[in-house]
């Protein structure tokens, strides 16, 4: 699971009413080289949910240090998008697990795919 | 008429039956040959063949991406003039298989009973021309083989086009230019027709084994695509691939048969190797592969038909038939409205994706579905059924700063898809999850478009009723949709009435269930979406498009998520 990724999940577990972002636990990380695009990072930026994605990269121990609050003109700031580049698409979380900050449901990461599946009785 | 609606942001016309009729290239079409003096950047005449109901994707394809000229369509077919090259051809999307346009005619029309004897003859007068325009066409051919082998650009290529291409061309020229009649017309090319037709489908069966086996690993969307597969080629081959199985198992049983085919092989040796004794890589070897439709396959097979355009083409510029693995292949489509003819361009579909590991849904389809969402870079892009991500991975070969997200329930299914996305090096752009469409863990309006081949109800074993999960499922992607973002949904023709009846039952006579196939213009007038209570009540229905998929239609219905951006 890369960091862009888990921006995006919530959880949505019964009588949750805010499950995001999830807590990341990791047990197995990887730094995979992906080739840097800097059109997308620019694009995906404005999407995200920056302190989600703090706090995510912290809790890896790969933050990069990221700025607590986004930049301005980040566009024209190419280190920076490097950056970005490096806690969205180059961290991936291969083995782990994301847990719902309100109802404490573990949902397990096994081989870099989340399983978000819900039981019956969470629905 | 596809060309003439700009405001269409899914590529599609809404004419959807698409009739535009034989007339207008009909004159373009004519025989005038394809001169080799025009030298490489010439426009030369194409056809491809398409999948039922993606004719018209196709026609806007191909004017978008190639600027192709003179596009028309028949059913299952597009034809075209461009100057484009090989590479830009390859990447086509929606298309089948390329040819090059040899000639289009009218129909043969056979008088009534109408002895095979002189069926043969009218065909050959009628269909083959003279030398000088197949001479011509297998020149251009051979550069355009040239093209592709000197950059080098697919490793798919196969034996045939490499031994195509190599040297041919001074040979070609000559056979093209004069006189044509070659000595080689002692061949007897009917007698190695009557060896051959068997022989020629060992490689489509080892396609279609290879299909199948991939299509019992995968799901429905597997399945479904093999059923296609096979329909194609059942079409194709006619009687061939029914032959060469039979001839197999007697093979396998070891019988006396394997003796005849030993001795069959011997012969044709012999006849190679008297045919080329004096001047190696003397004559242009071929086949023909003829398909019929309409009056005339009432009175002539397959086979027979491409036995005499076969012998028709030897005599005519001195070819040698060779029906295992000929240098060139001759393409004839007949039916009651045309005659096509066709030098294949690559021998395997341009629809069979070197990128692509795990077939699910036909390539062709599922690029249709990622173009029909107009997707834009920087969108996020969700397909909720992801399946082994043929769509996801279609789409993204053409976007390259879009986010792609493929959700699946089914782990056999996401490692297939992983094992596609890893294959096709789209690791940066794919990303994939375990989780139910009916609860998907995105936040509400995050994503811009929801792509989605909606399994046909054979493999959807729910115990709850069939339109509630349907609509559970489709309430779901709307939830997550952006205002603004769009939708493309593949479905069965029972799914479509049933989408249809969900949308317009709250509401009574604001909107009609309308009948599948047809168009659907918008029918429910502009509100804000805060007062509609009704489910699905924001997704504006934008066209609806029919395909064949083999067995059975589909229908894909594009939506518009309403409400302020």
């Amino acid at each position: 699971m890369k960091l862009l990724t888990h921006n995006m999940l919530t959880s949505h577990v019964k009588g949750v009413t805010k499950g995001y972002p999830l807590l990341i636990k990791a047990t197995e990380v990887k730094v995979n080289e992906v080739e840097f695009n800097s059109q997308f990072v620019s694009r995906m930026i404005p999407k995200l949910e920056w302190s989600a994605l703090v706090q995510a990269a912290e809790g890896l121990g790969h933050l990069e240090d990221l700025p607590a609050e986004l930049v301005a003109d980040y566009e024209n700031n190419e280190e920076f998008l490097k950056k970005v580049h490096k806690v969205l698409l180059e961290v991936e979380v291969v083995e782990g697990s994301l847990q719902c900050p309100e109802s404490g449901r573990e949902f397990p990461i096994s081989r870099g795919v989340p399983n978000m599946l819900l039981n019956e009785d969470e629905v | 008429m596809a060309g003439s609606e700009p405001l269409e942001p899914l590529g599609l016309s809404r004419d959807l039956e698409g009739s535009e009729p034989l007339g207008p290239c009909r004159d373009l079409m004519g025989s005038e040959p394809l001169g080799p003096s025009r030298g490489l950047t010439e426009e030369r005449r194409f056809f491809c063949t398409a999948g039922g109901g993606l004719e018209e994707v196709l026609v806007r394809e191909l004017r978008t991406r190639l600027g192709a000229e003179e596009v028309c369509h028949v059913s299952g077919k597009v034809l075209f003039r461009t100057s484009a090259g090989m590479d830009a051809l390859r990447r086509l999307k929606s298309a089948e298989r390329l040819f090059l346009l040899v000639s289009r005619d009218g129909p043969v029309a056979l008088p009534a009973h109408t002895c095979p004897v002189k069926a043969a003859s009218l065909l050959q007068s009628r269909l083959l021309g003279d030398g000088h325009q197949w001479g011509d066409a297998a020149l251009t051919w051979s550069r355009l083989q040239g093209e592709t082998e000197r950059r080098g650009s697919d490793g798919l290529q196969g034996a045939t086009e490499r031994r195509g291409s190599d040297g041919l061309q001074g040979e070609i020229e000559r056979l093209g230019s004069d006189g044509l009649q070659g000595e080689i017309e002692r061949c007897d090319s009917d007698d190695l027709r009557g060896a051959g037709p068997q022989r020629k489908t060992g490689g489509r069966e080892e396609e279609r084994g290879r299909r199948k086996q991939q299509g019992e690993e995968g799901s429905a969307d597997g399945r479904r695509s093999e059923r296609q597969a096979e329909g194609e080629e059942e079409e194709g081959s006619g009687d061939g691939v029914n032959a060469e199985h039979k001839r197999g198992e007697k093979r396998k049983k070891g019988g006396g048969r394997e003796v005849g085919g030993g001795e069959e092989d011997r012969k044709i040796m012999r006849q190679k190797e008297h045919l080329s004794s004096p001047f190696p890589s003397e004559a242009l070897s071929f086949r023909v592969n003829c398909k019929l439709s309409g009056p005339l396959s009432r009175c002539l097979t397959c086979q027979e038909a491409s036995r005499v355009i076969g012998s028709g083409l030897s005599r005519l510029l001195g070819w040698r038939v060779e029906l295992r693995s000929p240098q060139l292949e001759v393409s004839v489509y007949l039916s009651g409205d045309h005659s096509i003819l066709g030098i294949p361009l690559t021998r395997l579909p341009l629809a069979s994706r070197s990128y692509m590991r795990t077939t699910g849904l036909r390539s062709t389809v599922a690029w249709t579905l990622g173009s029909l969402a107009g997707i834009q870079p920087g969108w996020c892009v969700l397909d909720p059924m992801c399946g082994v991500g043929t769509i996801l991975l279609e789409a993204a070969q053409d976007h390259k700063d879009v986010h792609f997200l493929g959700v699946d329930i089914d782990d056999g299914q996401l490692q297939r898809a992983n094992e596609n996305v890893a294959f096709a090096d789209l690791r940066e752009r794919i990303h994939l999850m375990k989780a139910s469409c009916s609860g998907l863990p995105v936040c509400s309006s995050s994503v811009d478009a929801v792509v989605c081949d909606l399994p046909f109800g054979r493999k959807f074993n729910t115990k709850t009723n069939k339109a509630d999960s349907l609509l559970c499922i489709v309430s779901e992607m709307e939830r997550v949709l952006r205002p603004g973002g769009s939708l493309v949904l593949l479905l069965s023709p029972p799914m479509s009435c049933q989408l249809k009846k969900l949308q317009a039952g709250p509401c009574p006579g604001t909107q009609l269930p309308q009948a599948p196939g047809t168009q659907a213009p918008e029918t429910q007038a502009p509100q804000d979406p805060g007062l509609q209570a009704g489910p699905l009540s924001s997704l504006r229905l934008q066209a609806t498009h029919r395909l064949s998929l083999g067995a059975i239609d589909g229908l894909v219905h594009s939506y518009v998520k309403r409400g302020a951006l």
